[in-house]
């Protein structure tokens, strides 16, 4: 769980759903447009979110563990379909004609997991979605899925605005800054680059390098599309670099075998070099641990 | 509903009775005061008068001498209430307030082999006007009961209150017993030992006792009994159970749409019952809800007796304080207690519900015991989920740590969405020096078996065939997918390559600590996803799976690409675990298990038995 400030997002069921009141209104009257062309054309697909919004409680009351998975179940059961951007953001816009959950738990799977859902399908066409609730947003997992669903477009105004509000801190900042990791932009990485040198502690500085790792993953940048091929090795060495600082300057345990973890998913072929060079002047814990993170990384078994 | 046990009805004087153990050996008259407080401090089941090893350096605890005793906490006549007046199951403070020594009378002949026997020397020249005081350490007096037998009977002996041994009882000799009235919870409070002073005229003996601590099963120990969920109407349920129980019954899968008979060694927890118009333990999270342990003493003629323990989860799920905890863990007081079997709950009301998915026993698994660097664990190690960032329950914690016969091993799960060790890893008896493996799951072999399938040109071949996401209401919601969608998939390899990491950073302390060399690795291959920034499962996680019986190993069918007919990551699974020796049954949990981020391991539990010499009082700790 995130370790916010005082001011930070917090999870939060009381609310119904999702907030999209800065939504602009002819952007929701072509949401509304494009919703209903495509419920015509699939209107299975419509029945099966519909299906699911409607066991949302009951989903929630046998799940294991702190979320029932909605995200995932959402982008397994619409996968591939051309108009599952739309259904799965018409509860969103339209909670209105949904039975929905009455459970706290439940209400927080279920707006979080559409919105992750839909962010999955890279459609464009919801963007303007993922934009109101990061403006309107006040509740933690709905912003973090609202930062990654808008990360994975990566549109450049987007990838800038999401930078912004990671690096700077207020309520927004640790829930951004745990979806910008699905923002395989260079800016992006730098951002969190940025995050990574104010000191983070505890929970907070896992998160951030959780971001990282995922944002940095050699096995996701090997799929196609991932992130621009210009772009891909300054996204590692950014994150590599950040993750690396981390490592040296962390206050715990904890937070560095964290970083070591990211580091290990990041798989920079400049790690080595960087810790031989840290070794130099390192205090004996540090170069010992510099030494475990050097055999770590020689053993860690990765192809992208 | 009680009653005094009788002395007629002891099953051995010797126990009990001074002059009356082992042998002849009845102390002489001595014309000097006999001050003499004896337990069985040999570990030998009985009170011997005449062997000097029962009196020496019986003021000290360790792991050559020392008595112990047990705290009597089960319902050896199930005479503790479960409901209310309205059908449904007591309040969880009023459910775990009863059992065998809330009162201070001997509840059947059952419950007085659950006390541990003392016995004073009789002094048969003692003056008239003699008496002996018997007492208790300060901090032990709130948690032990002592009794004298008098007039046939053991009764309770109310020392605090000014009860002393008569004269005739100094010169006789006095039969007493003790119990524990509770387990150990926090040793700045009580560490469950025990200081007895027996004094005469100024002159005293001291005894030192311990109350058995709660120790966790591993999978070495033979199991004796399953456990799992049952539900009547629920196709999940049934195809669970129909393709265990026929694995169980030597028959192959199963068709998973038949349950077979229930197997002997099989108790089916009623998810439907009914308690006055609720369902509490409608949930099919068998693990999670419940842990057995077990404390024990030894016995004469080379035995121990054995209260198995039921641990409740310390899983807070409402804010009544006399009813906050997750409904199905009742069943720990209401269908598990009774003779020999204990219930005990310990938790914190301001924990951090964030973290509460930690409390669940998927995340307190059992280390199996082993020596490393000449330390030995003979009872293994706990083994649990928990930084100091993201911990369970700090004071059930504490009270496991109390126990102090196997240390804790502590990696961080705090990256899985339920946050459980047994996602991850398990552990099975193997022919080795060591005597047991470790399974690990392994995305980056998972990764590879996929991709080295795409290259050989089987990249449209599709894993979870047959399988829905969600199903209800006719609403078909294919899960299947290709090798090459999934190798494609951005998210699922981020989820993958992240968790990879994960596990290689669990390893890191799991092999420094257990001395597990790469060798003894099982890798169990299947890839992740990621919900709400935390990971899962994507195929249904194979190291989740029940170590049922010698050598068989109950996993969830991971439904993988088959290739000429063959599942791929089943056939890589039977292959390294009959390396070992151990076969693999598969079982379906698809619907009720794996869609909701369990698996079969989750799903069940069990109950095992003692390895062969097991005294956990030997162990060192």
């Amino acid at each position: 769980m995130f370790l916010l400030a005082a001011t930070s997002a917090r999870a939060d069921g009381d609310r119904a759903f999702a907030s999209v009141s800065t939504l602009d209104p002819a952007a929701h009257a072509r949401l509304e447009s494009s919703i209903a062309t495509a419920r015509s054309r699939e209107p299975q697909l419509f029945d099966t979110v519909r299906n699911i919004v409607a066991h949302a409680d009951d989903l929630d009351r046998r799940k294991e563990g702190r979320f029932y998975p909605m995200g995932a179940l959402l982008r397994g059961s619409t996968r591939g379909r051309t108009g599952a951007a739309l259904a799965l953001l018409e509860p969103v816009l339209d909670p209105q004609r949904f039975a929905l959950p009455q459970s706290s738990s439940a209400r927080i799977a279920l707006r979080a997991g559409l919105v992750e859902a839909a962010g999955a399908t890279r459609d464009p066409a919801a963007a303007p979605v993922y934009r109101a609730i990061l403006a309107s947003g006040t509740e933690l997992y709905e912003l973090r899925a609202a930062a990654e669903a808008l990360g994975k477009l990566a549109i450049d105004a987007d990838v800038a605005t999401l930078a912004r509000l990671a690096t700077t801190p207020g309520p927004k900042q640790d829930a951004v800054v745990a979806g910008l990791g699905s923002c395989r932009r260079v800016a992006a990485a730098r951002a969190l680059a940025a995050v990574a040198s104010q000191g983070k502690t505890g929970m907070a500085a896992k998160q951030l390098l959780r971001s990282l790792s995922a944002m940095g993953s050699a096995w996701a940048l090997a799929t196609p599309n991932a992130a621009p091929a210009s772009e891909i090795a300054a996204i590692r060495d950014t994150t590599a670099r950040a993750a690396f600082a981390m490592f040296v300057s962390a206050p715990d345990t904890d937070v560095r075998n964290e970083a070591a973890t990211a580091l290990e998913v990041i798989a920079s072929p400049d790690a080595p070099a960087w810790i031989a060079a840290q070794k130099s002047g390192a205090s004996p814990e540090l170069a010992a641990a510099l030494d475990s993170l050097a055999q770590r990384l020689a053993r860690a078994r990765r192809t992208p | 509903m009680k009653k005094l046990f009788l002395l007629p009805l002891l099953p051995a004087c010797a126990l009990l009775t001074p002059g009356c153990s082992q042998g002849d050996d009845t102390p002489p008259p001595s014309p000097t005061p006999v001050v003499d407080l004896r337990a069985d401090n040999n570990r030998n089941g009985t009170i011997d008068w005449n062997d000097p090893t029962e009196d020496a350096n019986e003021d000290t605890w360790d792991a050559t001498h020392g008595a112990i005793f047990l705290a009597n906490i089960d319902d050896d006549q199930s005479a503790c209430p479960k409901t209310s007046s309205g059908g449904e199951l007591l309040d969880d403070v009023d459910l775990a307030q009863c059992n065998d020594a809330q009162d201070t009378v001997i509840n059947g002949d059952a419950d007085l082999l659950d006390l541990a026997p003392l016995g004073t020397a009789p002094w048969a020249a003692a003056p008239d006007g003699t008496t002996g005081t018997l007492t208790v350490d300060d901090a032990s007096a709130p948690y032990v009961h002592l009794f004298i037998q008098r007039n046939g009977a053991l009764t309770f002996f109310d020392w605090q209150n000014g009860d002393v041994l008569s004269t005739d009882e100094v010169r006789a000799g006095a039969t007493l017993a003790i119990e524990g009235t509770d387990v150990v919870r926090d040793p700045s409070v009580w560490n469950g030992y025990v200081t007895l002073t027996f004094t005469i005229d100024g002159t005293s003996d001291v005894v030192k006792m311990r109350e058995a601590p709660i120790v966790t099963r591993h999978h070495l120990a033979k199991e004796e009994q399953v456990f799992v969920q049952a539900y009547s109407d629920d196709p999940g349920s049934i195809a669970m159970r129909s393709t265990l129980y026929s694995d169980m019954a030597g028959n192959g899968e199963g068709d998973g749409t038949t349950v077979g008979p229930v197997p002997s060694n099989v108790t089916e927890i009623n998810g439907d019952a009914d308690f006055g118009g609720t369902t509490p333990y409608d949930d099919q999270w068998t693990q999670d809800f419940f842990e057995v342990g077990y404390m024990s003493m030894p016995i004469a003629g080379g035995q121990q007796h054995v209260i198995d323990v039921y641990l409740r989860s310390a899983n807070i799920y409402y804010t009544n304080p006399k009813n906050p905890l997750r409904d199905a863990g009742k069943v720990v007081f209401a269908q598990f207690r009774g003779p020999d079997a204990a219930g005990v709950q310990q938790f914190d009301m301001s924990s951090d519900p964030n973290m509460d998915s930690l409390n669940s026993f998927g995340n307190l698994e059992t280390i199996p015991p082993y020596s490393l660097n000449g330390t030995n664990y003979p009872l293994g190690r706990l083994y649990r989920g928990s930084i100091p960032s993201f911990h369970p329950d700090a004071s059930f914690e504490k009270m496991m740590e109390a126990q102090d016969v196997q240390p804790p091993v502590y990696i961080d799960t705090s990256w899985l969405v339920v946050g459980h060790v047994d996602e991850t890893t398990s552990f099975v008896k193997v022919n080795s020096p060591r005597g047991w493996a470790m399974l690990v799951a392994d995305p980056a072999m998972a990764k590879q078996m996929l991709q080295d399938q795409s290259t050989a040109g089987n990249g449209s071949t599709v894993m979870f065939a047959g399988k829905n996401w969600l199903d209800d209401n006719d609403v078909e919601t294919p899960a299947q997918i290709t090798i090459d969608q999934v190798l494609a998939d951005t998210d699922v390899m981020s989820a993958s390559d992240q968790a990879a990491s994960a596990i290689d950073s669990e390893l890191a302390i799991l092999q420094p600590a257990t001395g597990l060399t790469d060798s003894e690795i099982i890798h169990v291959p299947f890839l992740f996803e990621s919900t709400q920034g935390y990971l899962d499962a994507y195929q249904p996680g194979m190291v989740n799976g029940l170590y049922y019986a010698e050598g068989t190993f109950a996993a969830p069918d991971p439904h993988g690409p088959l290739i000429n007919g063959v599942d791929i990551f089943k056939d890589a699974t039977e292959k390294a675990l009959s390396a070992v020796g151990v076969n693999v049954v598969w079982v379906e949990d698809w619907d009720l298990y794996h869609r909701l981020t369990g698996e079969v391991h989750c799903g069940t539990n069990s109950k095992r038995g003692l390895l062969d010499g097991e005294q956990w009082w030997t162990s060192g700790y």
